[in-house]
Parts: C-alpha cells; structure tokens; sequence
C-alpha cells in the first residue's frame, strides 16, 4: 500500500479551509430559517395532537377550576379566563420544551443537533418560535372558550400581544436554560412534573396571590408565573389587576434576559 | 439512473488541501477521568484514517473535541489553517459528521432529511438537488426516499446518516460506525463512497471497533486505548511485526482452561472461548501436530491455522478484554473466521 503521507493534491484549484467559512446576518438568518423548518418537520407528526393538548389543557384549567368554586362568577370567572390563557404558556415552556431537549437527550439525537453548523442562538430562536407558533392560537383558544362558558365581558388592549410573547419567551427560556445544563434528563424530567404542579396548584395564576400564604405570596413577587398572570390579566381586562403593569413588564423582561444569558452561555460552553 | 453517476475521481479535482492535525491532545473529565492521553494523529486530505478501539477507549470523546462540543484540557486540533479549539463554530462548519447514534429524523422524510442537512451546511438549492439524486442513486435507495425515518431500517437509516454527511463538499469528514446494520451489497456501495470522499479531497475519519472492514478500507489507522494511541501506521506496517508469521486460534470449553502453550508459539491471548497465538512458519509442522493432539484428547474443540490478520495486531495491543468485544462485532458482520 502506497505511503498516503506522502500524497501531494493539485495546487490549481485549492481553497484555503478558513475561507470558505460563513459568518454575518445572513448566515444568521438562513440558519434560523432551515432551523425552524428542521423543527417543524421533527414536529410534524406530534404537532395537531400538541396543539390541541395545550388548548384542551387551557380551557380544562378554566372550566375545570370552576367547579372548585361554588359561586364562579364576576371577578372570579375573569381570573379563571385570564389564567386559562397563562397556564397553556407557562406549562409548554416549562414542561414540553425541557422534555423535548431530555429526550433528544435520552435518545443521544441531542450532539448530533448541536453539531450542526448553526449559531446556537438561531437554533434556539428557531425553537422559540415555533413553540410559540404553537402555543399562542391555544391561548386564543383558551381565553374564547373561557368567555363563552362564563360569559365575560373582556377589554382587550393591543399590549396583549408583547404580553403573550413575553409569557412564551420566559417560560420557554428558563426550560431551554435548565434542561441544558443538568447533565441528567431522567431529573429534567422530574422536575418538569413538580413544575407542573407548582405551576397550577400554588402560583397566583388562576386565583389572587391574596389567597396564599404569605411566605409564598413574597417568594412569588420575585419568581415569573404571578407576573407572567399579571401582564395577560392587565392586558384582557380593564380593573382587574391592581398592581401596576408595567412592574409586571419590567420583572418578566429581567427574567427574560436573564434567562436568555443563561441559555446562551449553557448552550455556548463545552464540558 | 447510471447517466446521473459522478465523475471519476481522476476528473474531479480536489477543493483542499487542509489535513486534521491534533497534537498531544489531552481531556480529563471533572471527575478526574483521563479520557484521552497526549493523543496525536494527522489526518491528510485524500486519505481515510480509522481511530479503532473497544468502547470506552476515549473515541469519541476524541471526536466531541474536534466538533467543538467539549473542551480539551491540553493539546492542540487544526484543520489546515484554522484553530478548531478556538473557534468551535468553526469546526462544525468544515466538518461533515455521521454519529454512532440515534439520527434526529424520525419524521423526516429520508430525502427531506438528506436535503436539509445540505442547506444548513450552506449547499445552494440546485446542487442540493444533484448531489442528492447522485447519493440516492449510487447506495440504491431510491425507493426509500420519501419514507420517514421512523419507518426506516437500522441499515437504511444509517445509510440516509451517511448522505447527510457526504451531501455536501466537506474538508473535513467524520464517520461513526457508518456500517453499523447495513447490508453487505449495499456496504461494498458505502465504502466505495467513502473513498470518493477521500478522493475529492476531503479528511476523512472513520471511527470503528471492526478492525476485518477497517484493514480493507483505510490508509492508515491509529488504535487507542484507555485514552492512549497504543499503534499507529497502514494495515501493512502494523501487521509487519506478524508478516513472516502464522496465526493458530483454538477454541475450547466454556471456561475451561488453557492448555499449556509450547515455548516455540507467541503468549496466547484469550478471547472468551478462542485463544490466538502466532508462530513461525518453520513451526507449523510440529504446532499442528501439538494442536491435533488437544484436539483428538478434547482439550481443545476446533483449531484453526492460518494468515495472521490486523485482528490479531489488534487484540494484541488492546487487550482480552477488549478483543472479547471485538469479537462480538467480528461475528456479527459474519466475516469473523470460524473453526
């Protein structure tokens, strides 16, 4: 067998690697483009059963909370209509986006994805927005079926829409964010199911935090779901929430940053 | 579909000239695991290079370094000019990967699969579309090219893996296990693909534990070990210490113990049931005559002389243990030799 060192290739014709390597806005936005189809086609098959799990959860939560409470009327039924909407959002970013990268995880498809030649944070963008492709129409949803069973009158104010993004950016943020980091997703997975219960049982979403403890009530000023409650409830209702608004903004959009930083320094650092 | 077949590669001219050099490369876990040892092999382009060692050798921990996917604690990677430690997104780029694992297209079409992977790599819509009617026809998969890859076979599947990683043009190319389940018509059509690889210019580095396929198929190779390159060179210039010499492999009972070996033959190495041992040629006559007495008394159940093989060079360098391993694969392919 011939020495393959000592394999001389044809001048003529030969690109030096370096260059031939991309870089700038448009290599950003193409790969957050084939990103976003890459996760709608691994979606296909689950995606109609996603979206009408997350709807059917979201006007469960409102019908359902409704027969909790004897008397479901007035500022009782906006507070379940206006968390029905919360609920759908908070779980798909807590719950299904940590449970999709544990699984990918689990199955070993989660190197293969991080090595394609993407920049990390167009791929999670991608993935940001198709989950909230998926989340967003069932929150309408929600919030319809809501009114319709309870009969509410709603004020909708456009601010809804930042609202709604900046729900589905913090919750999906800190599920990228620590779904990344633990090293086991067997414990992704669990903690995803205490989220859930947390997140219907004993967060100010579908109830006023007075209801709580106020050790709890105090720990929830600083953590997400009241205010991701807040900014949906103050944006669909008019005199419902007596809290300024936009301290609710203000508070979700820190935790939106910094959640992204997190996820971005989790999903650019190398073991 | 021949008319769609690429040009020979005496035609093609080669795009680069950027081998993969990794110098005293060394990863030790948090744990205080030493994965990999003061590792360093070349791979230049035009050539396929095997990395061959049992599980847990530190193969692919090697491989996650070069991708960019974990940091080295010590040591050096480049391709051609570009410092792929430094610059991990870098490397992703110039690299094409087949990995040992699950594929993410369980939904995807296998041409949709093929053909997306290629634009994320940056290939334009029509050479995506050539390149790809090129793949499908050379493996002959055809009739699988809209079939989701849930439905797919093992040996299908890795197939379509290996055209997400040929599609496009890379420096650089990194194949797992690439014939891992696939059949042999359909293996002799992979191994001829990837030598075309190699033959367009690109690095290619193949990572297996079938030491039979790897003597075939590649230029030159390097066998690792508890994290250490414990060989390094052609099939021919590891296999030369063995050249002038006979392999004898007995079989006996489960767990029974070894006879013991003359003086004249090498220290036997055991591999579950088999044992192998070489000789000199001139000892032929008297070590069959030896084996043939074991085997007529029963201590030994089947013998076998003949060629030595890079198995042998192989199993000699990594150890009982790991042979054992090996061997399950041997088997596997049926190309293992039997008694």
């Amino acid at each position: 067998m011939a020495n393959v060192a000592t394999i001389e290739a044809p001048r003529g014709s030969i690109t030096a690697v370096g260059d031939e390597l991309r870089a700038g806005p448009g290599y950003w936005l193409r790969s957050y483009l084939l990103m976003v189809r890459w996760e709608l086609l691994n979606l296909r098959l689950q995606l109609p059963i996603m979206v009408a799990l997350q709807v059917f959860l979201g006007a469960g939560m409102a019908i359902g909370f409704g027969f909790l409470i004897a008397d479901a009327s007035g500022p009782a039924t906006l507070y379940l209509a206006t968390g029905a909407t919360v609920i759908p959002m908070m779980t798909l970013g807590l719950v299904m986006v940590p449970q999709t990268i544990a699984q990918q995880k689990i199955d070993g498809t989660y190197d293969y994805i991080f090595g394609l030649p993407v920049p990390r944070m167009a791929m999670y963008f991608a993935g940001l927005s198709v989950w909230s492709v998926i989340a967003l129409p069932s929150a309408v949803m929600a919030l319809g079926v809501a009114a319709w069973r309870y009969d509410l009158e709603l004020s909708i104010s456009p601010l809804v829409v930042p609202a709604a993004l900046l729900v589905v950016a913090v919750a999906s943020a800190i599920g990228f964010a620590f779904s990344h980091a633990l090293p086991n997703p067997r414990l992704t997975n669990l903690i995803t199911q205490l989220l859930i219960f947390v997140i219907t049982l004993f967060s100010p979403i579908s109830f006023p935090a007075e209801r709580l403890p106020g050790w709890l009530q105090a720990v929830h000023q600083w953590l997400p779901a009241e205010h991701a409650a807040n900014v949906m409830r103050g944006t669909l209702t008019d005199g419902l929430l007596e809290a300024p608004l936009w301290e609710s903004f203000a508070i979700l959009g820190v935790w939106a940053i910094g959640s992204w930083l997190v996820t971005a320094w989790v999903i650019t650092r190398r073991g | 579909m021949t008319a769609q077949l690429s040009p020979t590669p005496a035609n093609t001219p080669r795009r680069w000239n950027a081998a993969l050099r990794i110098e005293h490369l060394e990863k030790v876990y948090s744990g205080g695991t030493r994965a990999n040892d003061d590792i360093s092999i070349t791979v230049e382009p035009g050539e396929v290079f095997g990395l061959l060692g049992p599980n847990g050798a530190g193969k692919t921990t090697l491989v996650s370094q070069v991708m960019g996917l974990l940091l080295p604690t010590g040591g050096a990677i480049h391709l051609g000019d570009v410092d792929l430690i430094a610059r991990p997104e870098a490397a992703r780029q110039l690299t094409a990967y087949l990995p040992q694992g699950e594929l993410p297209i369980e939904s995807l079409r296998a041409r949709e699969a093929v053909e997306l992977v290629a634009r994320i790599h940056g290939g334009s819509a029509v050479d995506v579309r050539r390149r790809t009617d090129e793949l499908f026809a050379l493996l002959e998969l055809q009739r699988w090219e809209r079939e989701m890859g849930a439905r797919l076979s093992g040996g299908v599947k890795r197939l379509v893996g290996f055209m997400m990683a040929a599609v496009t043009p890379s420096p650089l190319v990194i194949l797992d296990e690439p014939t891992n389940d696939v059949d042999p018509l359909r293996r002799r059509l992979l191994w001829q693909e990837i030598r075309e690889l190699a033959d367009r210019g690109s690095a290619v580095l193949l990572v297996t534990h079938n030491v039979l396929e790897a003597e075939r198929a590649v230029d030159r190779l390097a066998v690792i070990n508890d994290g250490r390159v414990v060989a390094q060179g052609s099939p021919a210039s590891l296999k030369a210490g063995e050249r002038d010499r006979l392999r004898l492999e007995v079989t006996v009972e489960p767990r029974a113990d070894l006879p013991p070996f003359p003086s004249y033959l090498a220290d036997p190495v055991r591999v579950g049931r088999r044992a192998f041992t070489t000789l000199a040629e001139a000892d032929a006559p008297r070590a069959l005559e030896w084996v043939r007495g074991l085997a007529s008394n029963g201590a030994v159940q089947e013998f076998e002389i003949g060629a030595t093989s890079l198995e042998d060079t192989y199993v000699r360098l990594v150890g009982p243990a790991a042979g054992e391993d090996e061997a399950t694969n041997g088997s596997d392919t049926g190309e293992a030799s039997g008694g």
